[in-house]
């Protein structure tokens, strides 16, 4: 691993920056339970459409204080949504403030977060939705969805790619005819299509765990039929290699050939596949959500908070903070992009 | 002496097509050759690029199956034995491929390599750090990849491997021909250091008739998947008989043309490069014929 990162490093900065920042972001959105001001479903009725926070230092006498502040607002006008704020009070922001009880990771129960400030007064650091919902918070909680259906359905894709590229390219013959005719048949639909026919075939009813896991299992299911031909060509090279043959020669069986010297050569390409087929996942997530069709409110998964713009062209003028979903798609996007680029040259043993 | 391997008649064939498979060539790679490997003796097989050679030694190793004659372990035909049945011969029978940057898995290291060619799967660090000591690497390197080593470092590695089952025959295809000229000297010492140690037997595969006739007591001479001469190698080095071991032995003064067009005749392969070639060259093949003790060939010279 240290190896990996030095080599990281040296092949570019900035791809070694991308790693780090995916790390981070992963991190911080696994644990968004500590770190955001509200949980995703707290409403605040009467800030619809709130732009976000101003945070303060200097209050309007012009005195300056050490420690930021926020001022209450209140809705001016209820048809262009403005607000004013009140300053007769001072709502200083908070840190490691006690609120209500979250489970971290579904496991640990807290009371503390990073920051927030005392009620009325909200901070909303990318402002609010519809319902008065602050975006920051649900961003980080849609991150944690949105990033683990790419990371679970990527691992299953490859999983899948990996077995039927393996044995179509190691055995040929029938058994190859069989596999590659099925890979071709799921290839010939518009992947797009694909998945909206694959989900309506379950209901629409079902609860958000369930969804959830559907969603993984429609996107692996599309995205491993490439990664396995790509895999039955480089194994179909590979098993002409003068290594293979002397694993053979030593009486291996089939399986260890397979899986210790076919497969592990053509990790430098998949590893650099898999990374690069990641932002299909977090957008394929975010297509069906947009839809209505992925995961359902009030659970926030980048795809649906962009699709409550959906549609309502006003909301871009009024409240472009509603957009930040597809900025944070995109800002993952390339740093995955970048590092896929990279790994492909950084983890080829030639170049160690 | 026993015999450790015997090859009947063997005979494969491969189908070249084009691009659309509409035009098929037939390549005949080996063309029914027989021999015997005796216990305790080292064969070689010589001849140019292209003689079939290494595809022989795969025959042999029945890491390709022939498609005619028999392969013979110890008295013990195993031509179609499947690759289970197969296992104790494959740590009987190892080989040295020619390329050791090639012929080494360039994910594994060296001890896990080395470890896989073990028979009892859960051999120890000890016994593999033993094995790398017998052929001349450090023990330290049983964690380093193959990138990290020379090619003369491979090629140990490679034979580490192929000692590492304890082989009763070892087929090295070319082990040197990689490699510079002072490795090459190492490489073959070693080889024969371990011979003694061991009691192995070799089969060396080799386009080079001087380096073959002074480590092997038997050679065999091939031609376009034929062995057109095959000996002691005292006699087949201080009298060659076949025109084509004349010119595999010295290349600079051997009146051989360079090779024409491909075969459009029934007769000996060798016949359209031959100086001395006669009409009957041409027409029929020529029989293998003992012309001193254990020294055949086949050409019409000698009949």
């Amino acid at each position: 691993m240290k190896n990996f990162l030095r080599r990281l490093r040296k092949h570019s900065r900035i791809s070694y920056y991308s790693f780090w920042f995916l790390i981070v972001f992963y991190f911080v959105s696994f644990f968004a339970d500590l770190l955001v001001p509200y949980h995703f479903d707290e409403q605040f009725r009467n800030k619809p459409y709130h732009p976000p926070t101003k945070i303060h230092f200097v209050d309007n006498e012009g005195k300056f204080h050490i420690r930021p502040f926020v001022y209450n607002t209140s809705m001016d006008d209820p048809v262009f949504r403005t607000y004013r704020e009140d300053y007769s009070i001072r709502y200083p922001v908070k840190f490691f403030v006690d609120g209500h009880e979250r489970k971290v990771l579904f496991v640990f129960k807290t009371k503390k977060y990073l920051f927030g400030v005392d009620r009325p007064a909200g901070i909303f650091l990318f402002g609010t939705d519809t319902y008065g919902r602050d975006i920051f918070s649900r961003l980080l909680y849609g991150g944690r969805i949105s990033l683990s259906i790419s990371m679970i359905g990527v691992l299953i894709s490859f999983v899948l790619g990996m077995i039927t590229g393996g044995f179509a390219g190691y055995f040929g013959g029938i058994t190859d005819q069989i596999l590659m005719r099925m890979v071709e048949i799921l290839m010939v639909f518009p992947s797009f299509y694909l998945m909206l026919s694959l989900r309506a075939m379950f209901p629409l009813n079902l609860s958000s765990i369930q969804v959830y896991f559907l969603i993984v299992l429609i996107l692996s299911l599309i995205g491993w039929a490439g990664l396995a031909r790509i895999i039955r060509g480089m194994v179909l090279s590979i098993k002409e290699e003068d290594y293979v043959l002397a694993a053979r020669s030593l009486g291996l069986s089939h399986w260890k050939i397979l899986v210790f010297h076919i497969l592990p050569n053509t990790f430098s390409y998949t590893i650099t596949a898999i990374t690069i087929s990641v932002p299909g996942y977090i957008i394929g997530e975010s297509a069906l959500s947009l839809l209505g069709l992925g995961i359902q409110e009030p659970y926030p998964s980048w795809g649906n908070i962009l699709s409550s713009t959906v549609g309502n062209l006003k909301v871009i003028g009024d409240a472009p903070w509603l957009l930040l979903a597809g900025a944070f798609i995109f800002i993952i996007l390339i740093n995955f992009n970048i590092l896929g680029d990279a790994l492909r040259n950084v983890l080829d043993p030639k170049n160690w | 002496m026993s015999e450790i391997l015997r090859c009947e008649k063997i005979r494969k064939v491969f189908v070249v097509r084009d691009f659309l498979g509409v035009n098929r060539r037939n390549v005949v790679a080996v063309n029914n050759i027989s021999i015997k490997i005796e216990e305790g003796t080292n064969t070689g097989i010589v001849g140019e690029s292209g003689s079939g050679k290494t595809t022989f030694a795969k025959i042999m190793l029945l890491l390709i199956r022939p498609d005619e004659g028999s392969v013979y372990y110890r008295e013990k035909e195993i031509t179609r034995l499947s690759d289970n049945k197969l296992r104790s011969f494959r740590s009987k029978v190892r080989v040295i491929f020619q390329n050791p940057y090639k012929s080494l898995n360039p994910r594994a290291t060296v001890g896990r390599t080395i470890r896989e060619a073990m028979i009892q799967t859960d051999s120890r660090k000890q016994e593999i750090e033993e094995i790398l000591m017998r052929v001349g690497i450090p023990k330290e390197y049983r964690t380093r990849y193959p990138h990290q080593l020379s090619g003369g470092e491979r090629q140990r590695i490679a034979i580490a491997r192929a000692l590492a089952g304890f082989p009763e025959c070892i087929v090295a295809d070319e082990p040197t021909g990689n490699l510079d000229a002072t490795t090459e000297i190492h490489i073959l010492k070693l080889l024969e250091d371990l011979k003694r140690a061991f009691n192995l037997t070799y089969v060396f595969i080799s386009h080079n008739l001087k380096l073959v006739s002074n480590i092997c007591d038997n050679i065999a001479v091939m031609y376009k998947g034929n062995i057109v001469e095959e000996g002691s190698a005292r006699s087949v080095s201080e009298h060659p008989l076949h025109p084509y071991t004349k010119a595999l032995w010295n290349p600079e003064t051997a009146n051989v043309s360079e090779e024409k067009e491909t075969k459009n005749y029934t007769g000996c392969a060798f016949a359209n490069r031959c100086v001395f070639r006669r009409d009957i060259c041409l027409q029929t093949e020529p029989e293998m014929v003992e012309i001193e003790k254990g020294h055949f060939v086949a050409c019409f010279l000698y009949e």
